[in-house]
């Protein structure tokens, strides 16, 4: 027992010391590591908003608030006497961010746009969350970084608390959890009932990225979207022109693992559509 | 010593009957002079290991035994055969965020027998506008059942059993298209699947064949020899490779859950339980509305365009366990489920237009009983959990009025409110009932010479008002499972009770008085229970 108990007090002291000493330091992901699988069928003790226009992004994206408070400071409160709004919504998720390097290379190329992680592990969403903090501080002169950040959320539950209908235009999916047996193929973040929430929450003309080093999930994946009448497969010629195809490609945390591997990496992009008359 | 009579837990209106869901069997009852008509029972089980079922019932009306003979189940002879039956209640046990648990859990489940029932239980009934068929969906067996009322010459009723087909989960909620033509069927994984209301076997093998239910597609074709997705290049941890080792050496692919073979189409889902589902045709169109244990109302597209979200009701802060949609406003909607209040939505645009508080309701009935009682208890803890929401139009003053009758799992009480034409709801009037009430259905003949608008509630004869748990004592007085109320003005007034078929669901579980606190008390499950101390049940 004395192991785990160790390993936790050497965690905490660690996040202590590191936030209270507001380094520009990037944090250590020794100190964050969590075990891979989340399940997402579980209640979990999760905090989302009700809706969307209840949902405080003031605290995650300060410098993009339309009426900036006396204070500059974060003040994790706010939510309670309103809700602060910012002058522009987040426009790009990456479901199931990680580690956060995607997040962390769109940043700089996309300066004027929201990014947001969504992280189910907690750890790891801290994580994201000091490393962005850490960035911020370093870029303090340029502004960089103030246009992403990251939360914890179970996405397969609660896309829809955090985003209005048609509010994004990218959805990354990168390296997503393969849930190799069968009987846990329903724990994908992709299948024909959940895109039809992610068609809900990206505009017509949107688009969905997938990547992963598993063949059998990426012929799920586009099986999946290609067969959902919202989506169509984005060209081969118009995916490889993407410069985020390529940032996914090297930047994220599990492209890097899997290029020291020399695994393969599968990308698929889908369109979103316009809806039919109704 | 008065025998223990099952009480009703799903109420339906089919044309000029009602049809009420006790256990597992289903009385009809005429709406002319609310005279029961005939029984439905479960036809006996064929696997000896359930040792109860040999004392079927023998007498009765005399259309009931021809029933059970009659009974075809004619898409069940594609399912395997002896499919050991999950019976009741372990789901109550179960936490219902744990769908997704492992395969040893799953094992435990079926290995539970024998609920206080015989027969899988009725869960939800529906009906065509026609009036000629009853769609009804049972728990433990997964199935829907399809019906058909029968009038035969001598003048007795039956109902007459045309289909089972066993869906992929357990089916928790049911509606129809316009035209009648296909049910929609709600299950506990969150799915809502499309299916026929009537088919024949022949077509049925064709049409199996032809649709692909998305998600397990490509598994049913010739069988492919077993090739692991993972391999060297995406697993990495020593132990994992050994996984992967034993696992190429396995030649042979472990046997796949089959799908089922009759034509059923997913329509949408949600990765929550699923609650209620109603269709509605609102402008021409039609849509259809989901609600979730995960607070979210859902509004989706009509067949065929139902993978398109059109919004969504967000504002609950607990479960959605009861909508409502009014036939005469059908751009509002009502829903009830683990929050304090009955929320009033525009449906389409996804804005909640009102709310109404009905804890501060449930707590007078509870504080009153309490008073009763001498005892204190349950009016501290009182908590709403809306387990039926009814809508009637009455002729009123100055044109109609719209009355919406809630009611609260474990509550003695009808709880009656007015549905301003600002689309406000202002509670009117509550009625104590001598039990909780279990369902309610609101029966308006306007066709008829004496225009009526009548309810009936189905009441708990077993517990204790106000408690759940706790069973009535023998010497208390029985109570008649359904009662009448009828509108004079707008207020509610008792008519009478209805004759029900005698105590014959045998009530033979004194010794398990959990189980069917689950069947009929459901919904508390699911409330989520994150940290804060376990709740006295």
């Amino acid at each position: 027992m004395a192991g785990p108990a160790n390993k936790r007090q050497k965690r905490e002291e660690y996040k202590n010391s590191y936030r209270e000493e507001s380094t520009v330091a990037l944090p250590k992901k020794k100190f964050y590591r969590q075990r891979a699988h989340a399940n997402p069928f579980s209640d979990h003790q999760l905090t989302y908003p009700v809706s969307p226009e209840s949902m405080d992004w003031s605290s995650y994206y300060p410098a993009f608030v339309s009426t900036p408070p006396g204070s500059a400071v974060e003040d994790s409160n706010a939510a309670t006497d309103g809700v602060r709004k910012l002058s522009q919504d987040v426009e790009v998720a990456d479901i199931g961010c990680g580690f956060g390097g995607l997040l962390v290379a769109l940043a700089p190329k996309l300066p004027n746009t929201l990014l947001l992680g969504m992280e189910i592990r907690t750890q790891v969403t801290e994580y994201v969350q000091d490393r962005i903090k850490a960035l911020r501080a370093q870029n303090a002169d340029t502004g960089l970084y103030q246009n992403a950040a990251c939360l914890r959320a179970n996405t397969m539950k609660f896309l829809p608390n955090f985003f209005k209908k048609h509010q994004l235009s990218k959805i990354f999916l990168c390296f997503p959890d393969p849930h190799f047996k069968a009987r846990k193929h329903k724990a994908r973040i992709v299948s024909t009932t959940l895109n039809s929430e992610y068609a809900y929450v990206v505009r017509p003309g949107g688009i969905i990225y997938t990547i992963t080093d598993v063949e059998d999930l990426h012929n799920w994946m586009v099986q999946h979207f290609d067969s959902h009448p919202s989506f169509a497969r984005v060209p081969e010629d118009e995916q490889e022109a993407d410069e985020c195809v390529s940032v996914m490609r090297t930047e994220t945390e599990e492209g890097k693992k899997v290029e020291r591997n020399k695994g393969p990496k599968f990308v698929a992009l889908f369109r979103r559509l316009e809806d039919p008359e109704w | 010593m008065s025998k223990l009579r099952m009480p009703y837990q799903c109420l339906q209106r089919s044309g000029n009957l009602l049809v009420a869901a006790r256990g597992s069997s289903i009385d009809s009852f005429s709406l002319q002079d609310y005279s029961l008509l005939s029984t439905w029972r479960f036809p006996p089980a064929q696997e000896p290991s359930n040792g109860r079922t040999s004392q079927e019932p023998t007498n009765k009306l005399p259309a009931e035994n021809s029933e059970s003979s009659v009974d075809i189940a004619v898409g069940a002879a594609s399912s395997p055969p002896a499919k050991r039956r999950k019976l009741s209640d372990s789901e109550g046990s179960q936490k219902p965020g744990d769908e997704g648990k492992g395969k040893k859990k799953a094992n435990n489940r079926s290995d539970a027998v024998a609920s206080g029932l015989d027969a899988p239980a009725i869960t939800a009934l529906a009906a065509t506008k026609g009036g000629r068929h009853v769609i009804a969906a049972t728990n433990e067996d997964k199935s829907i059942r399809v019906f058909e009322h029968v009038f035969k010459q001598d003048g007795t009723h039956q109902l007459r059993s045309l289909s089972q087909r066993i869906m992929p989960k357990r089916p928790c909620a049911l509606a129809l298209t316009e035209d009648d033509a296909t049910i929609i069927a709600a299950d506990k994984f969150g799915d809502v699947y499309s299916l026929p209301l009537l088919f024949s076997e022949s077509e049925n093998q064709t049409a199996a064949n032809g649709s692909s239910p998305s998600s397990q597609a490509s598994g049913t074709t010739a069988p492919k020899p077993f090739v692991p997705a993972a391999s060297d290049l995406t697993v990495h941890s020593q132990r994992n490779l050994k996984a992967l080792e034993n696992q190429k050496r396995q030649t042979n692919q472990p046997p796949e859950k089959s799908e089922p073979t009759f034509e059923h189409k997913l329509l949408l889902g949600h990765v929550s339980m699923l609650t209620d589902v109603v269709r509605v045709s609102f402008q021409g169109r039609s849509y259809i509305i989901s609600a979730d244990r995960d607070e979210h109302i859902r509004v989706s597209r009509g067949i065929p365009q139902a993978h398109i979200i059109e919004g969504f009701c967000l504002g609950h802060t607990e479960f959605v366990s009861r909508l409502c949609v009014p036939d005469e406003r059908s751009n509002l909607l009502i829903s009830g489920g683990g929050d304090d209040y009955l929320f009033v939505w525009n449906w389409l645009s996804g804005t909640l237009v009102s709310k109404v508080d009905l804890k501060a309701a449930v707590e007078v009935v509870m504080r009153d009983l309490e008073t009763e009682n001498h005892s204190s208890g349950p009016a501290d803890h009182v908590k709403v959990a809306v387990s039926g929401i009814s809508h009637v139009r009455l002729p009123g003053e100055n044109g109609v009025e719209d009355i919406i009758i809630a009611i609260s799992e474990g509550v003695p009480a009808l709880f009656v409110f007015l549905l301003t034409p600002e689309s406000h709801l202002n509670h009117i009037q509550t009625i104590r009932l001598p039990g909780n009430a279990l369902a309610v259905v609101s029966i308006s003949s306007t066709s008829s010479s004496t225009p009526s608008n009548d309810i009936v509630v189905s009441i708990d004869s077993i517990h204790k008002p106000g408690s759940t748990t706790d069973r009535r004592s023998d010497t208390d007085e029985p109570v008649d499972p359904l009662r009448l109320y009828r509108f004079q003005g707008r207020e509610l007034v008792p008519v009478s009770t209805l004759q029900s078929g005698d105590g014959d669901e045998a009530l033979e579980n004194e010794n398990q008085p959990g189980r069917l606190t689950n069947l009929l008390y459901n919904l508390e499950n699911l409330r989520k229970r994150d940290g804060e101390a376990k709740e006295v049940e």
